[in-house]
């Protein structure tokens, strides 16, 4: 049992952090009330290194240990303060680019791994159904197999990224007789014919990433665009939905962490009836509860990332993680405006952004609900 | 970062585990019932090893390593039913034999650990009394100098295993006019005259590990049994809350894993409605939540240890992890009863007497009201 990290890790933080705060905090109160997402932060990230952190080099990433990568992406959410851009590079880095580095051939891999990590190349994931979210594997999407590959007919809803993404992994059944087993997984380029994206959808926060949904009718894909053989998607899909649980809230951390730093701020600075009103118990009670929060998410983090770095099962503490983490930064970040008082509610004031992002953290990925199910479920209930 | 225990480890904690289901677990809720403290268990867990788990070899103990006393001490909690013997054994090793190792001169630590160690002596950490509790440094007990020695006076509440023990650390003022730097420790032994403990108190929950009070009426007491040079009693008191605080509850990681068992084992035997209640999101929710909390409770209690055996500061870490322990057992406990449903009521299931044992938890050692003003202390408030 060891809780230290390595000199190397630690500067690796700090340099992502630096680069942050000096490079990705312009006009963020613009960039969220407009919902623009910004291409030249997100290549500014590529170039330091963000998107390929845990790809191999010979894919054109920095093959980053899975620690490292947790710590890294946790500086960079505490330096960063547009919380949509985090989320956007947590979502293609855990979702999209584990999925072609697990599941894809050697031409896939080659084909968009390098783009990926580069920043050339935006990828969106598509899952998720009007009629199908928690209960994902009773998507309608239908891949009918035609000489040399499918016909997709289907839509695709909520999917991060869908209205400017340069190709979409989709999720589509080839039988749906065979229920969750005759799902497949494709990757669908662009440009091809038959496939559309919406326009962007408005939302409560995260505004800064474009989600959107992606519409295939008679979208012919050749074979090769199968990731995996027909009847992976599930064993695909839970896959990379252990990747997401067990790093995508790493950003999260950091983010906390500096609210926590915020409110005490604010609390030392703000006087009323005499005194800081970080002397009224009313208010360091509700930081010290802070504090702990982000220390209890910080090792459950932590420990997730070592266990998959040594390559075990994590579903049960990736579901645990991924429940807690999404959780208090909820409250978190109920709890900074509480301190802050009105001022906090204010947009100016970029307090009351990171609640509405944050409420974004306890339904993607699978809902709080869900994770309740897969710990109840993994304990043998 | 390394999560990982060796095999020794492992080991040591399946002989821990059976150890303690074999010899430890008769009659718990009869002794609970009547208030008994079982100095035959208490030998037992001497003789394992358990008191003298971290203690150094010379002194009489196992002089094994801090994580992998708290792994020891998490498995004692989950083997153990008995909650008041665990919080008891915690209590004296980390707030009686820490003190002494870290801050007694030669002699006393020959002169007491061994004894601790080996069962033959109990010891009792004096520093609450009637009139201060959370604000500890206000304490009236006094030690005033005389040839030789001290004459002290005053009463001290509120003590574990006060009835019991061979031998009091009494926390008294020496120079009442230097406020908490006036305050010095004293090892005081029974026998001494003018030194009386009371019988246990009557209390909610912990009943096998005696409650009670400590008697000092010009209580004499010699030179050579103050721990520590004259004033430096807050530093011992500080010192010995933040090895408290970090590990008093290790045995409770354990109880709240035996908690999770027995729910999850009873929402699946347990049939309504036509299924096993597990199958209702209701209950199958609130196991979850059982399961995330002893999960992180784990995390904490093993990073204080870590930090400890770095010789790291952990104040800030001792604090958080008392607090959340502390309140996540006391979650825990409420939960299980609600899982037996009006079974879990009843005292015979043995599920009800884990809350009120926890409840303890959230008070001593610091309550989690002052576990939360330690930590915005420390994060620079007020």
């Amino acid at each position: 049992m060891d809780f230290t990290w390595t000199e190397e890790q630690l500067e690796f933080k700090k340099t992502i952090i630096e680069f942050a705060q000096k490079e990705l905090n312009d006009d963020l109160l613009e960039q969220d009330k407009s919902s623009s997402f910004s291409r030249e932060n997100w290549l500014k990230c590529a170039q330091i290194g963000i998107q390929g952190l845990a790809v191999p080099e010979e894919y054109g990433g920095a093959g980053a240990d899975l620690l490292t990568a947790a710590l890294v992406m946790e500086g960079l959410g505490y330096g960063c303060r547009d919380g949509g851009l985090t989320f956007g590079l947590n979502s293609q880095m855990w979702s999209v680019q584990p999925t072609i580095l697990d599941f894809g051939s050697e031409g896939q891999k080659q084909e968009y791994l390098p783009g990926l990590c580069c920043g050339e190349l935006i990828g969106a994931y598509g899952m998720t159904e009007p009629d199908s979210g928690s209960d994902a594997f009773s998507l309608r999407t239908t891949a009918t197999k035609k000489d040399g590959g499918y016909v997709l007919n289907g839509t695709k809803t909520l999917v991060t990224f869908a209205p400017l993404a340069d190709f979409a992994i989709v999720f589509a059944t080839v039988d749906p007789e065979l229920g969750k087993w005759g799902v497949s997984t494709f990757v669908v380029d662009k440009d091809t014919p038959g496939f559309q994206v919406s326009r962007c959808m408005e939302k409560m926060g995260l505004r800064t990433v474009p989600i959107g949904e992606l519409v295939f009718e008679d979208c012919f894909i050749p074979e090769e665009n199968r990731i995996g053989p027909e009847g992976a998607g599930s064993s695909i899909f839970n896959s990379s939905q252990e990747w997401e649980r067990a790093v995508i809230l790493a950003s999260h951390l950091g983010v906390m962490e500096r609210q926590l730093e915020q409110a005490i701020q604010y609390a030392n600075d703000r006087r009323q009836f005499g005194q800081s009103i970080g002397k009224f118990q009313a208010v360091s009670n509700r930081i010290a509860d802070m504090k702990v929060r982000l220390e209890t998410a910080r090792l459950l983090t932590y420990k997730v990332a070592w266990l998959k770095s040594l390559g075990k099962s994590v579903m049960l503490d990736a579901a645990i993680a991924k429940l807690y983490l999404s959780e208090c930064f909820v409250e978190s970040s109920l709890d900074v405006i509480r301190v802050h008082g009105g001022y906090g509610y204010m947009t100016e004031f970029e307090v009351e952004r990171d609640l509405r992002d944050a409420i974004g953290g306890t339904l993607y990925g699978g809902t709080s609900d869900i994770q309740r199910n897969i710990i109840a479920s993994l304990l043998g209930l | 970062m390394d999560f990982q225990w060796s095999e020794a480890q492992l080991t040591l904690r399946n002989e821990v585990v059976d150890f303690a289901r074999c010899e430890l677990n008769d009659d718990v809720i009869t002794r609970d019932r009547e208030s008994r403290f079982s100095k035959e268990q208490w030998d037992k867990c001497a003789r394992f090893g358990i008191l003298g788990m971290c203690f150094p070899q010379e002194y009489g103990g196992q002089g094994k390593d801090l994580l992998t006393t708290i792994l020891v001490m998490e498995a004692l909690g989950y083997g153990c039913e008995d909650n008041g013997l665990t919080g008891a054994l915690n209590g004296q090793m980390w707030s009686i034999q820490e003190p002494i190792l870290t801050f007694g001169n030669e002699a006393q630590k020959r002169r007491f650990l061994p004894g601790l160690c080996n069962g033959t002596l109990l010891g009792a950490h004096g520093m609450t009394e009637p009139e201060s509790g959370s604000d500890a440094f206000s304490l009236s007990t006094r030690a005033d100098k005389r040839e030789g020695g001290y004459i002290l006076n005053g009463s001290k509440i509120m003590i574990g295993l006060a009835p019991v023990c061979g031998v009091a650390l009494i926390f008294a003022a020496t120079d009442p006019s230097l406020g908490q730097w006036g305050i010095s420790a004293f090892l005081v032994e029974k026998g001494t005259p003018g030194f009386s403990v009371s019988q246990g108190w009557e209390k909610m929950g912990l009943r096998t590990g005696p409650t009670g009070e400590l008697t000092l009426e010009e209580c004499f007491v010699a030179e050579e049994n103050r721990l520590g040079p004259e004033g430096a009693g807050v530093s011992i008191f500080t010192s010995s809350m933040e090895w408290e605080r970090s590990f008093i509850f290790a045995s409770h990681v354990g109880a709240m894993e035996r908690q999770l068992e027995k729910a999850i084992a009873y929402a699946k035997e347990r049939r309504q409605f036509g299924q096993s209640i597990g199958k209702f999101q209701s209950v199958s929710n609130r196991i979850a939540e059982m399961k995330v909390r002893l999960e992180t409770a784990r995390l904490h209690l093993y990073k204080a240890a870590w930090l400890k055996e770095l010789g790291e500061p952990a104040a800030m870490q001792s604090a958080v992890t008392k607090l959340h322990i502390s309140e996540a057992y006391v979650q825990s406990s409420l939960d299980a009863i609600k899982i037996f449903g009006g079974k879990g009521y009843l005292t015979d299931t043995g599920i009800e007497r884990d809350m009120r044992d926890a409840t303890g938890g959230v008070l001593y050692t610091g309550t989690s009201d002052i576990q939360r003003v330690v930590i915005a202390r420390l994060l620079g408030l007020g």
